[in-house]
């Protein structure tokens, strides 16, 4: 257990550090379309899913090894998802059922 | 358009020129065909009282140009863009009109998503209609109540948005104030509930019903601009919204448009419309769940001391279901109108089930087959000859290339 607040900070700052390093990849849905549509992670990394059109999006992958469903994303919005597991997963949109990302994490 | 409206679109318009050589540019847009077999009473937008987009007026079955529409967006930074939304549409009478054309700046906090728009934009009360230029990614027509909002309400002013992602999920508040708008009222009192898929455009004036104008003793046929300022009064609007992955979304909105209703600026009225929206939305799994009501009235005071009210109210509920490249959706709605004065001609009661059938074999091509069966009952028809009680199918297939 973490009994000093400072040492808490250290390790809340660490964290913060692990996670925008791992923010490195991102994808945008622009033109009803993520760009790009492919991408290669390694596990535990994060994706950063980043809404660049003038239109709500949303994001779901649907597979054995995960399962992820995000909010609705307005304008601007990132959504962030950690793929702990190597594989190929498809990342798709409720609303624009033809949008379709592929992520391997390898 | 009256002069605010007018500057504040030349304005956002000149900017969007200006800079789209300095900066990031992108461009979105579709054309839309179609084989329509129209309803039998001739459409509200030909003067008529039919309540679909095409109808007697236009030969049995015919393929049209439905319209184009553009969407250039132009960025200026991580944070800020300029937006413009425009249509060719063969009923504007004008060759290119204005949808929307607004800034957005989104900045970026931690923790937080914060929006703000200025500029002449769609209000935010639809679930439906989320695509461009007030598209539904579901049907090609969307209900009464968004096809309502489309035809006759435009944000001319400055919209705050704020939301924060929680462990109980995603809270939001919207506020905005506007102007420009206090005609907003005269379609749903004049005119009653429709279902199409063309929003007026922010410069083009609108036909109003040929038998509203001869049960006031006017002379048809006549137009009415929406977006014009005639009584100097901000009207506003509030909403907040809950959603959860996983379980759903739901919306609440209060609109008043603050409009006096004693004012008037030649024969046109400001209608004080005030009303109430709650939206639920569900994504399970290939299923998506909607559902709206609205309920609301709309004011004028014609002479003093004489105040007619329509109240108004509408609710549908819509499911739509994916599978592979192909998207199925049914809706079902109820909608009526009162008139609080004894107007009974201008009151109505109605219901419409409609289906359609997308298939998305390329990411720059949709085929959508719809059809609307729409029952009503409005007295007014009784001016044009007609039957109070009508029933109308309405049959589109449409091809949209999208870019």
């Amino acid at each position: 257990m973490i009994r000093h607040p400072l040492a808490l900070a250290g390790v809340l700052l660490l964290a913060s550090s692990a996670v925008h390093a791992d923010d490195l990849h991102v994808v945008a849905q622009t033109g009803r379309m993520f760009h790009p549509g492919e991408i290669s992670i390694r596990p535990g990394e994060w994706l950063t899913i980043s809404n660049r059109d003038d239109f709500i999006h949303q994001i779901y992958v649907k597979s054995d090894a995960m399962n992820f469903d995000s909010d609705e994303q307005p304008p601007g919005q990132n959504v962030s998802v950690n793929f702990p597991a190597a594989g190929s997963f498809e990342v798709r949109c409720h609303i624009h059922p033809k949008m379709s990302l592929t992520v391997h994490v390898r | 358009m009256r002069p605010i409206a007018a500057w504040l679109s030349i304005c956002l318009v000149f900017v969007f020129c200006a800079r789209a050589g300095a900066a990031d540019f992108s461009f979105q847009g579709y054309a839309d065909f179609r084989l329509v077999v129209p309803g039998g009473e001739v459409s509200w937008l030909d003067g008529g009282l039919g309540k679909l987009r095409y109808g007697g007026a236009q030969p049995d079955p015919n393929f049209r140009f439905a319209e184009a529409v553009g969407q250039g967006a132009l960025l200026l930074s991580d944070e800020l863009r300029i937006v413009a939304v425009a249509r060719i549409e063969p009923k504007q009478r004008t060759g290119v009109d204005l949808i929307e054309a607004y800034a957005a700046w989104r900045p970026q906090l931690d923790g937080w998503l914060a929006a703000l728009k200025v500029g002449a934009f769609f209000p935010p009360f639809s679930l439906e209609n989320t695509d461009l230029g007030w598209t539904s990614p579901y049907t090609l027509t969307p209900s009464a109540i968004n096809s309502w909002v489309g035809d006759e309400l435009r944000t001319l002013g400055a919209e705050a948005h704020v939301e924060k992602q929680t462990s109980v999920g995603t809270f939001s508040l919207t506020a905005a104030i506007f102007c420009c708008n206090d005609p907003a009222g005269v379609l749903i009192a004049d005119r009653g509930w429709t279902l199409d898929d063309r929003p007026s455009g922010l410069i083009e004036n609108i036909r109003e019903p040929d038998a509203t104008l001869i049960l006031f003793g006017g002379t048809p046929p006549e137009r009415t601009p929406l977006f014009i300022e005639i009584d100097h009064r901000l009207g506003w609007y509030v909403g907040a919204s809950w959603s959860m992955a996983g379980i759903g979304k739901a919306a609440l909105y209060r609109y008043d448009n603050e409009a006096d209703p004693a004012q008037h600026q030649d024969e046109y009225f400001a209608w004080r419309t005030r009303f109430w929206s709650l939206g639920w939305e569900s994504h399970l799994d290939s299923l998506t769940l909607l559902a709206q009501g609205m309920s609301g009235d709309t004011a004028i005071e014609p002479f003093a001391g004489f105040v007619a009210v329509t109240k108004f109210k509408s609710a549908f509920v819509l499911a739509a279901y994916d599978l592979d490249d192909w998207r199925l959706a049914a809706r079902a709605e109820a909608f009526q109108t009162r008139s609080t004065v004894g107007l009974v001609p201008l009151e109505e009661d109605g219901h419409a089930f409609t289906a359609a059938a997308s298939w998305m074999p390329k990411d720059w091509l949709r085929l959508t087959g719809e059809v609307i069966a729409i029952t009503s009952r409005r007295g007014e028809r009784v001016i044009a000859g007609l039957s109070p009680q009508q029933a109308d199918t309405q049959f589109q297939l449409s091809v949209r290339f999208l870019r």
